[in-house]
């Protein structure tokens, strides 16, 4: 038994205690080309597992909806269809992002009362706190977590957190902006005034977010955040280790169910569109029924 | 169409935003939608947005009847509170 993790949460009414095993089970498992199947993924890899399990993953040129928002309030459609951008709507509420390929996701599954985490508050710390420390690994220093889903560099936004819940699981996924496009991201969003409110300004001109290539000075590659956000993640968990797994069989078959009845349609993609769409142009509806489809 | 679509946001510091719309129609609401970058309990907030997508009220009444439905509920938002929720029905219809 010494091989075992046991990590106990120790309290009089409520004692949880959970076998971690030894280390870090590590997916890699991406389809950048096509978003719609990488959320579906996503739900399936919430749903099939219990965790601790990682899984570090891409996507090109989408944004990404929060699960409680409606994709006319939140995407410049016409200038997505554009730019070649489509929307896909997640299964986690958090705000609109954009994802290309320089913005790596991280997501993370774990039993519910690992280390005392218990709700989403706490999930949402010790995933910011991880997220700071890999940060740090890698050579930034002023780094910060901002309740309630927000990890900063220098006061900019860098990565932002999402999360779900059952009885016995809670799972926690971010973006991380690596060298992604930031032109096309203001391009694609709708950013409301309401929203900076409490953001930073620079130089006159709004400023909310930052890559950690411009924080670190120099181009970081996918394998350097893969290594660094595994082996943060398995040393947060007590691990010893990571393995990098990309066996997922035991994933796809609710994914690809997931993908054909959600995910790929813009029923789903573009809930609550029928309640507001007589206040916006034709020809915007038009490009958001274009973009939301794979 | 006989209604027009009005929308009003909130955010305050250090919380998350939520959009209210309301379909109105000279002094009535006839629908109401919820949505934002919070976090709830997707189902409930799904039957929530279809009992408001069949509201019927007086544009006065709109925030205290909406807030009521939430309460009845029992629907938790992390990240905003019932105010943050009056103060968008109110902004979007005056």
């Amino acid at each position: 038994m010494d091989w075992k993790r046991w990590c106990i949460h120790d309290k009089i009414d409520e004692r949880v205690t959970v076998n971690l095993g030894e280390t870090l089970r590590v997916l890699i498992a991406e389809w950048p080309q096509n978003p719609f199947y990488n959320l579906a993924f996503e739900e399936a890899f919430y749903k099939a597992l219990k965790g601790p399990v990682l899984r570090i993953w891409r996507n090109d040129k989408v944004v990404v909806i929060g699960r409680h928002q409606c994709a006319l309030l939140e995407v410049n459609a016409k200038e997505a269809e554009r730019l070649g951008v489509k929307l896909v709507r997640r299964f986690t509420g958090g705000g609109a992002v954009y994802h290309d390929i320089g913005n790596v996701n991280y997501s993370i599954v774990m039993p519910k009362g690992v280390l005392g985490i218990k709700n989403i508050e706490d999930a949402f710390k010790f995933v910011g706190n991880v997220v700071i420390e890999a940060l740090k690994n890698m050579g930034i220093n002023d780094v910060n977590y901002r309740p309630l889903n927000d990890v900063e560099v220098s006061g900019l936004k860098v990565s932002g957190m999402a999360a779900a819940w059952t009885e016995d699981k809670l799972f926690v996924h971010g973006a991380i902006l690596v060298g992604s496009d930031l032109s096309i991201l203001k391009r694609v969003l709708k950013i409301s005034k309401e929203k900076v409110s409490d953001k930073k300004f620079v130089s006159s001109r709004m400023r909310t977010v930052i890559t950690l290539e411009e924080a670190l000075g120099r181009k970081v590659k996918f394998d350097e955040i893969v290594e660094r956000f595994s082996e943060t993640f398995s040393k947060a968990l007590g691990l010893r280790d990571y393995d990098i797994d990309n066996n997922y069989n035991e994933i796809s078959g609710l994914a690809n169910s997931l993908y054909e009845s959600r995910y790929s349609r813009t029923s789903w993609n573009l809930k609550y569109l029928e309640f507001v769409k007589e206040s916006f142009p034709e020809d915007e509806i038009k490009a958001l029924l274009n973009i939301a489809k794979p | 169409m006989s209604y027009k679509v009005v929308c009003g946001e909130k955010k305050r510091p250090g919380g998350k935003l939520v959009k209210v719309c309301l379909k109105v129609h000279e002094n009535e609401i006839q629908g109401a939608l919820v949505t934002g970058d919070f976090f709830t309990d997707a189902e409930l907030l799904d039957k929530l947005n279809e009992e408001l997508s069949r509201l019927r009220i007086k544009k006065e009444n709109a925030a205290d009847v909406i807030l009521n439905k939430i309460k009845k509920m029992g629907i938790k938002f992390i990240g905003l509170n019932v105010e943050d929720l009056r103060e968008a029905i109110e902004k979007a219809l005056y």
